[in-house]
């Protein structure tokens, strides 16, 4: 029972930690609050869709012409909408308002062209079968095994020197700008590279529960609790932090109800911001000594 | 005597920024306090005026322990401060910053305005005319309609001293108050705080520029390496 | 004629919401994503007392408001203790968790069943059950709360609250908290959010969650920010401009099944050009930084 619970928990926290993993590197780099992730993450699998039907197979074209078209509209955001705003200063509430905006906009266009049902792929993997008394359905081991690899990707990326630009721009972008950073790409990059990460866990779910238009959210606002939880600039402590969530989701589905489960992520969200965060005068008088 | 420190000290997390400061100031007196960048001037006036808790010593005001109170208490007491950059309100205008300085308006509490609704606008009438009044100080008369924001530098300066004079402030606390302002701003600003020193205002002011700021002090301070050494007598 | 009546009805309720929501956003800085969680406990609660207390619809009402302010603890709670956008993270955490509570607390709310038969409200004997009184008496709603905020507008309080919104430390230098004043905008402006909440149920005399989730949130800040923060008329113009625009596509014959989601689509472009080039609004006398 424990280990069901645990091996669900996993497989649900690696799909939240690809998508909360894109987000934190997003948030830090552009400091954007970008809720559009959760466009991306059903961009990714109606693009698959749609190239499935196009191509009549899910082979690598499929995948590539929906990773194609998620870089394509993640720089598109980001060159029509974020770094506008960017440039003129606009604050993170001002920048919010404009990714909700932009969130609104892609859902709406894919509910208008697909409709509102719920879509799946299924993949000829197999039907479920037992180990060590867990019910493991075959997709999930993709999942698995694709998550993974990714998460490894990111932590192999972490290492270049790329990374450090990354790091340096998240801890003080005008100075990063200043040393000859060139910000403006460093932002291209992590908004391309977030938005694949959600692209692909999106993909991921159409083979499993399915993925409607207003799917995104939810775990968009999952993923945002995983970031703030985990510390924010720490891609490890995010992905820890989803790990948590996750098998929290899955303990409350399992023992209390599917419904409360995203009420109690947030709960938990609630109480790690007003007990993270400082208050408002030592932020100001900060500001002030600066 | 109006302000009395004794044995101030303040660190940030192992930082000491102020080791140990003493002084006094008189009533009815100017004095300048300088001190290199970074010597914590700056975080003086922040814990006179309750922005941030001392790490140790005394503060008393006209003989009352201000130690551990926080900023609202303190200017309610007559303690009242400046922004090194002018702290107004951007949006709203020079009549409505010089109105929201004003202390203890009775149309701030929700409940008066079902208590007594009239006095409220009886009080409303009384303040503008002294804002009215203040503005013509201050030199702003002709901008009252005008958002702050839109106001120079200097005017900003004199519309936040204006704010300490409505605000009834009996020590004035000013961050570097002739800081960015041409030739002409500075004298305006030295007679007013003259003037001001007449009605018997204490001032204590952070200053960069000695010479103007020596010319109408009666006590100079300097702050170096966290301690205070005094001057007097220099004006 | 009757049609004409259904829109300003429903204009008038958003109305009601963006000038609640113009206090917190427009006047007091605050970016609360929780508008439509007060909205929707405010007709929940006085849907719950019209039929299982079988009180009277001023009575209900009362009722309504007097439970949002007591529920407004959490929001006071953020504000006084979280800077902008944690502040509107927090809220839009809150939000949810609001709707998880009507979705699932089936016991009380019933689910996503929803509130059925609603009765109309009624004065000493006469039912507004047609829509022509119904529209006198909700108009007469929403006149009394456009004038409470015209005059909130001009005292010494609203001042504040401007204060607070552009410079908490300056308040404080002057003696003010700057706390006090935010939950005050808070508490009046989910006070006021019941009274919208509480029209919307009798008028509809059904009720379900799906009226009130973040999207619907979302909706209220876009109509107060395409009017124009800080004025009022900018949020009167934000909100019959969001309810009118669906009418207009009606007009031109967009068909019903796509309808819906041009008019959202129609929401965001317009949210994000607002946003780049015109971050006042129609009005608006205050931007967000």
């Amino acid at each position: 029972m424990y280990a069901q619970i645990l091996f669900n928990g996993l497989v649900a926290g690696l799909l939240l930690a690809l998508v909360a993993v894109g987000f934190n590197l997003i948030f830090n780099t552009t400091k954007v609050f970008h809720l559009a992730h959760g466009a991306m993450f059903v961009v990714g699998p109606y693009a698959l869709l749609q190239f499935i039907d196009i191509t009549s197979g899910i082979g690598l074209w499929a995948w590539g012409g929906s990773v194609l078209l998620v870089v394509f509209l993640a720089m598109l955001i980001e060159r029509v909408v974020y770094q506008p705003l960017a440039r003129k200063r606009s604050g993170q509430a001002i920048s919010l308002i404009s990714s909700i905006g932009v969130y609104l906009f892609i859902v709406n266009l894919i509910s208008l062209v697909y409709g509102n049902e719920t879509k799946y792929v299924d993949l000829p993997l197999g039907g479920s079968f037992s180990l060590l008394g867990i019910t493991i359905i075959p997709v999930q081991l993709m999942q698995l095994a694709i998550a993974l690899l990714l998460i490894i990707g990111v932590f192999i990326l972490m290492r270049t020197k790329w990374f450090l630009k990354v790091r340096a721009i998240t801890s003080n972008d005008t100075i990063a700008s200043v040393l000859g950073i060139n910000t403006e790409k460093i932002r291209l990059h992590t908004m391309v590279l977030g938005s694949i990460m959600a692209g692909i866990a999106g993909c991921l779910q159409l083979f499993d529960i399915g993925i409607d238009p207003h799917r995104g959210m939810s775990i968009t606002l999952g993923a945002v609790a995983a970031v703030i939880i985990g510390g924010q600039t720490s891609v490890k402590g995010t992905i820890a932090a989803s790990l948590v969530i996750a098998f929290l989701q899955t303990f409350t589905e399992w023992y209390i109800s599917a419904h409360w489960k995203e009420g109690i992520t947030f709960l938990l969200l609630i109480a790690v911001i007003l007990w993270r965060t400082e208050g408002i005068v030592s932020f100001n008088i900060r500001l002030e000594e600066r | 005597m109006i302000l009395k420190v004794l044995n101030v000290g303040k660190s940030f997390n192992g930082l000491i920024v102020l080791e140990d400061v003493s002084f006094e100031l008189e009533t009815g007196t100017i004095t300048s306090l300088f001190g290199e960048n970074g010597s914590g001037k700056t975080t003086l006036f922040h814990i006179i005026s309750g922005f941030l808790p001392p790490s140790r010593g005394k503060i008393y005001f006209k003989g009352e322990s201000i130690y551990d109170k926080p900023a609202t208490e303190i200017d309610k007491l007559g303690i009242g401060r400046t922004w090194q950059f002018p702290r107004v309100f951007k949006n709203l205008s020079v009549l409505d910053n010089l109105l929201l300085a004003s202390k203890k308006h009775p149309g701030e509490h929700v409940l008066n305005y079902l208590v007594n609704p009239f006095k409220i606008w009886q009080e409303e009438k009384k303040r503008k005319e002294k804002a009215v009044r203040i503005s013509y100080d201050v030199g702003l008369s002709d901008k009252l309609e005008e958002a702050a924001g839109r106001l120079s530098f200097g005017q900003q300066k004199l519309l936040s001293i204006g704010m300490l004079l409505i605000n009834e402030a009996e020590l004035l606390l000013l961050d570097e108050p002739f800081a960015g302002l041409n030739v002409i701003m500075v004298d305006a600003i030295s007679k007013l705080l003259l003037q001001l020193k007449e009605e018997g205002k204490t001032i204590l002011m952070i200053e960069h520029d000695r010479k103007k700021a020596k010319a109408i002090s009666d006590k100079v301070l300097y702050l170096t390496k966290g301690i205070i050494r005094e001057d007097v007598g220099v004006a | 004629m009757n049609y004409f009546l259904h829109i300003l009805i429903v204009c008038e309720i958003y109305i009601i919401l963006a000038l609640a929501m113009n206090l917190l956003a427009g006047y007091s800085g605050l970016l609360s994503l929780a508008q439509a969680a007060y909205y929707g406990i405010g007709a929940y609660v006085s849907a719950l007392l019209l039929t299982q207390a079988g009180l009277s619809f001023s009575l209900s009402l009362l009722g309504a408001i007097c439970f949002n302010l007591i529920i407004s603890f959490p929001i006071i709670w953020f504000a006084s203790s979280l800077r902008d956008l944690y502040f509107a993270i927090a809220t839009l955490a809150w939000q949810i968790i609001v709707s998880a509570i009507l979705y699932n607390w089936q016991a009380v709310t019933n689910g996503p069943f929803g509130i059925m038969g609603i009765p109309k409200p009624g004065f000493g004997g006469f039912v507004f059950d047609s829509l022509p009184s119904f529209a006198s008496f909700s108009s007469l709603v929403t006149l009394s709360v456009l004038l409470f905020f015209i005059g909130l507008h001009r005292t010494p309080l609203s001042r504040c609250f401007l204060g607070v919104r552009d410079d908490q430390l300056a308040m404080m230098s002057f003696g003010k908290k700057p706390s006090y004043f935010k939950s005050w905008a808070i508490l009046i402006s989910s006070g006021v959010s019941a009274i919208a909440g509480g029209l919307f149920a009798v008028y509809f005399s059904y009720i379900d969650p799906s009226s009130f989730t973040l999207d619907e949130s979302i909706l209220i800040i876009c109509m107060v920010l395409v009017g124009g923060l800080g004025a009022i008329r900018g949020s009167v113009a934000g909100a019959l401009f969001y309810v009118l625009l669906p009418e207009v596509l009606r007009f031109i014959h967009i068909p019903d099944s796509i309808a819906a989601n041009v008019r959202m689509m129609i929401y965001a472009v317009l949210l994000i050009l607002v946003v780049m080039y015109r971050p006042y609004g129609f009005f608006g006398k205050y931007t967000f930084e």
